[in-house]
């Protein structure tokens, strides 16, 4: 399929004659020798004329007379007197005394009448700017009569070359009258046939069509335009003075008729028909580089888009950061910035009591993020944004820094640095194709299906040519496409006739004036968005108001002892501004039941050591995190048979999860009654030891369980082993902190080839108080290390694969109610210090958390840092 | 010299000078038109 089509316009010339078209003969008077004194008046072109690239030409003028008897004959001309006569204003005379009974003209012969006699004269050097031009001409006669005249004609050099004009009218604007699709206005442009300006006034706009045959071929549809027609005339998207600094965005304009044949494409999810505004480097669209900017759907069904339904608009790829003006949006769960509250427009599962001709309009707009800096010799950075309209009402607004859906991303300018201090800009490749509308490729449709189009422009500037205003209730017409009939009418109508109605006060720009941008503000009608006269202010540089961006650096994480810094950049002058970051608890909730374990920390051996070695004297593996001990706690199950054992341990696994391969360094107690555990209170920590599940008999294995309920009496819930309650009011974050140290004891053996044999330490601190501390020289299964040698040397491997699960936290199941379970402050190091150096506080002031679902629990801090 | 008469019902004029009038050139060649420019019509 073409795209733009060509219409054949109005001339305004009369047609005068190709050649030697005869033409009305004014009888003379009686007395004449000649009955027949004017015939054969014709125009003849030369044969090789070139309307489009001749710099002049040449005319031949002709006509018989039947008699001799005359004293002077041949041709008054004038430009501008539509009735030229010998000496009459603005006329020139260019008479002849001899006449012919042949001529040979531009290589024709032709023999006049018998009895007649041509009148033939040549004009020369008609330049090409005057091949439109008017030309009156008149033969005329002279004898003792006086001077008579034929009739005069007006001809051209176009006209006597058979021309009409004609004129593309989508590639030139239509201005007059009220610009909505079925409104007549004036297109002016230049003539391909002959490179001259024309006005065409009474012009309808194209409709140009797409008929998918029912069960015929695939086929698409597409106008578009290339970047140098974009920007013809000294254009730039970028900003200079051109545009008064303001850069130009690329604007995308059509008409489309929703009608109910759509329906009859196919809505199945692999190839339901898309409408695409895109770029390319070809002009096949999907044939180069391309990139599209914004997305329709046609049908109810298209693949990896978010709008279900024909007539929703998206971008898919949701790289795009995305907002959507139009709410609500049912239906649009995936894919974000989809739009899909228009419910005239297409569907199957919509409202759609009238199809018709809605119009599309997308913005595409840039700006350089970092201007200042780019000035320096950095980078530039962009923000993209794309503004799409149905019927003069935005509806979607999707930005980003980059296009992310096909294989190149365009900008409409870049900005460098000049190496002066200055920005050097740089248009889009003028090669590049704007795909103002482009319908994918789609499987042929259950029956005739037709796609209809009009009134389409891309342009660079900031407003539409056609600026719309939609119609709520509009009256239903037929409209007819390629011979059919459809049910349709205009949800649209011409924002140019009305009164203007001001709005407020806003910025043309993308930005208001900053701390390095001046700029303007101006008001402008809330129907057509023109600048009300003399309202624009201009805004000059203001230091004290930057663009912070939306991406902070993170100078200082926050805990919950101590708020975070987010570093804001100014991306204008780079200026800073740090500001304060809450802790952001993130809880585990159980409800009747868990299906898996939680650990939100693993991390393998190798990423905690880093460079430094575990073997080294002096490293050792360090864990802390807070818990909020809580009496949603005594909700889990602790009835000491359930394998839903409600402990939490630190472990090393094989797998991310921490599930596989598992191998426990330290347990402690979530309820009260965990099977197989020394620990028959909450709170209670012991030794994991060396391989196996905790629960398994004989226990107690290994010495070291810390049960002491009179020295924290505030952790956990109550003691099942005597059924005395514990002393728990306060409810609180507590502070645990491991350390975890691993050695050969056999060093000099080992050199010698013998097995090593290892020691594992371990400090268990609970708001800086240790409470726990166990050694063994049991070999475990997972280790930080181990040891080879022989021949006098050790050789050490650290299982850097590992996966390290400081705070695991085992499946379980509730016996009633809902449990909240949270930590925070997790870190694992390597080294000999804790990152928090933790006191226990005694006494302290009770305050409350709120987590999930607005729950408050009593989260009194139980430790300070030790400073 | 020739006479030509012309008649009407209310004049009748004698013309005496033949060389005042149009005479037949023939033929006209490809390259005998009388010509003039463009720029002659102001």
């Amino acid at each position: 399929m073409h795209n733009n089509a060509k219409r054949r316009g109005l001339s305004f010339l009369l047609i005068l004659a190709m050649l030697f078209v005869s033409v009305a003969v004014m009888l003379p008077v009686a007395t004449s020798a000649d009955p027949v004194e004017f015939a054969d008046f014709g125009v003849q072109k030369l044969a090789a004329l070139n309307l489009a690239g001749d710099e002049d030409t040449d005319l031949r003028f002709v006509f018989t007379v039947g008699s001799l008897d005359y004293t002077e004959v041949g041709f008054v001309f004038s430009k501008t007197n539509a009735a030229p006569t010998v000496g009459g204003d603005a006329c020139y005379k260019m008479p002849v005394t001899v006449v012919h009974t042949q001529i040979v003209a531009d290589g024709n012969t032709l023999t006049a009448d018998p009895g007649r006699y041509w009148v033939a004269v040549k004009m020369t050097d008609i330049p090409h700017s005057y091949f439109d031009g008017a030309l009156y001409v008149r033969p005329f006669v002279t004898d003792g009569l006086g001077t008579r005249y034929a009739d005069a004609a007006l001809t051209s050099v176009c006209d006597a070359a058979g021309h009409v004009h004609t004129i593309d009218e989508f590639e030139h604007e239509r201005t007059g009258g009220t610009a909505a699709l079925d409104v007549a206005g004036t297109i002016v442009g230049n003539c391909p046939g002959c490179n001259l300006e024309v006005t065409f006034n009474d012009v309808k706009a194209g409709v140009e069509y797409q008929k998918w045959i029912g069960g015929g071929g695939q086929a698409r549809m597409y106008d578009r335009r290339q970047i140098s027609d974009i920007l013809a005339g000294g254009k730039h998207f970028y900003p200079d003075a051109s545009n008064g600094g303001l850069g130009n965005d690329l604007v995308v304009e059509y008409s489309i008729l929703w009608n109910e044949t759509l329906l009859n494409l196919s809505a199945d999810y692999n190839d339901g028909a898309r409408l695409l505004t895109t770029f390319d480097t070809t002009n096949g669209g999907f044939s180069g580089e391309y990139r599209a900017i914004a997305y329709a759907s046609l049908t109810n069904n298209v693949k990896d888009s978010g709008a279900n339904f024909a007539g929703a608009f998206e971008y898919p790829s949701g790289l795009i950061q995305t907002s959507e003006p139009g709410d609500p949006h049912p239906g649009m769960t995936a894919g974000g910035g989809a739009y899909s509250d228009y419910a005239n427009v297409g569907g199957t599962d919509r409202d759609h009591p009238e199809w018709g001709w809605h119009r599309i309009g997308v913005i595409y707009h840039e700006d350089v993020t970092n201007l200042n800096a780019v000035k320096g010799g950095a980078a530039a950075t962009y923000k993209l944004t794309v503004s799409i309209y149905i019927d003069g009402v935005l509806v979607s607004i999707l930005s980003g820094d980059h296009l992310d859906r096909g294989n190149a991303d365009y900008k409409l300018f870049t900005a460098t640095c000049d190496g002066n201090g200055g920005v050097t800009y740089e248009d889009i490749d003028e090669d590049i194709w704007v795909f103002a509308f482009l319908v994918h490729y789609v499987t042929a449709p259950t029956a005739d299906a037709w796609f209809a189009d009009g009134d389409v422009f891309v342009t660079a500037g900031h407003d539409f040519v056609h600026p719309v205003t939609r119609i709520a209730n509009p009256a239903a017409r037929t409209e007819t496409v390629g011979g059919q009939d459809f049910n349709g009418a205009f949800y649209y109508t011409s924002a140019g006739a009305h009164d203007h109605v001001w709005g407020s006060l806003v910025n043309d720009a993308s930005h208001a004036a900053d701390c390095g941008h001046a700029a303007t503000q101006s008001i402008h009608c809330t129907i057509c968005g023109a600048v009300k006269p003399d309202s624009t202010v201009n805004l000059p540089i203001d230091p004290s108001l930057h663009n912070w961006g939306v991406t902070p650096v993170r100078i200082q994480e926050p805990t919950l002892l101590e708020d975070g810094i987010d570093r804001y950049t100014c991306t204008v002058c780079s200026a800073t501004d740090d500001r304060a970051v809450s802790y952001e608890h993130s809880v585990q909730i159980f409800t009747t039941s868990t299906s898996g374990a939680y650990s939100p920390n693993g991390a393998t051996v190798g990423s905690i050591r880093g460079s430094k070695h575990f073997y080294d004297e002096g490293n050792d593996l360090m864990v802390e995190f807070s818990i909020l001990w809580n009496e949603s706690l005594t909700h889990l199950r602790d009835d000491n048979s359930d394998n839903y054992k409600p402990y939490m341990d630190s472990r090393f696994a094989t797998n991310a999860a921490g599930t596989s391969g598992n191998n426990n360094i330290v347990y402690w107690s979530l309820t009260g009654n965990i099977k197989g555990s020394d620990c028959k209170f909450p709170g209670g920590f012991e030794w994991g030891g060396i391989a196996g599940d905790p629960g398994d008999n004989p226990y107690p294995r290994f010495a070291g369980a810390y049960n002491d309920i009179t020295a924290y009496p505030n952790l956990g819930g109550y003691n099942n082993g005597d059924g005395t309650a514990q002393v728990n009011d306060l409810y609180g974050w507590h502070r645990v902190s491991i350390r975890y140290h691993e050695e050969v004891t056999n060093v000099a053996a080992v050199k010698s080839g013998s097995a090593a044999s290892y020691l594992n330490e371990m400090w268990v601190y609970i708001d800086g108080d240790l409470v726990l501390h166990t050694a063994e020289t049991k070999a475990i299964s997972k280790q930080l290390f181990t040891a080879t040698g022989g021949g006098g040397s050790i050789t050490y491997t650290e299982n850097d694969s590992y996966y390290f699960h400081g705070a695991f936290l085992n499946s379980t199941r509730m016996k009633t109610g809902t449990g909240y379970f949270e930590i925070a402050d997790y870190s694992a190091t390597i080294g000999s210090d804790f990152v928090q150096n933790v006191r226990r506080v005694n006494n302290p002031t009770p305050t409350t958390l709120e987590v999930e679902n607005g729950v408050f629990i009593p989260s009194t801090m139980w430790y300070e840092l030790d400073n | 010299m020739e006479k030509k008469i012309y008649e009407s019902a209310e004049i009748k004029i004698v013309l005496l000078n033949r060389d005042m009038l149009i005479t037949s050139g023939g033929s006209l060649g490809e390259n005998e038109w009388d010509e003039f420019n463009f720029n002659q019509l102001g």
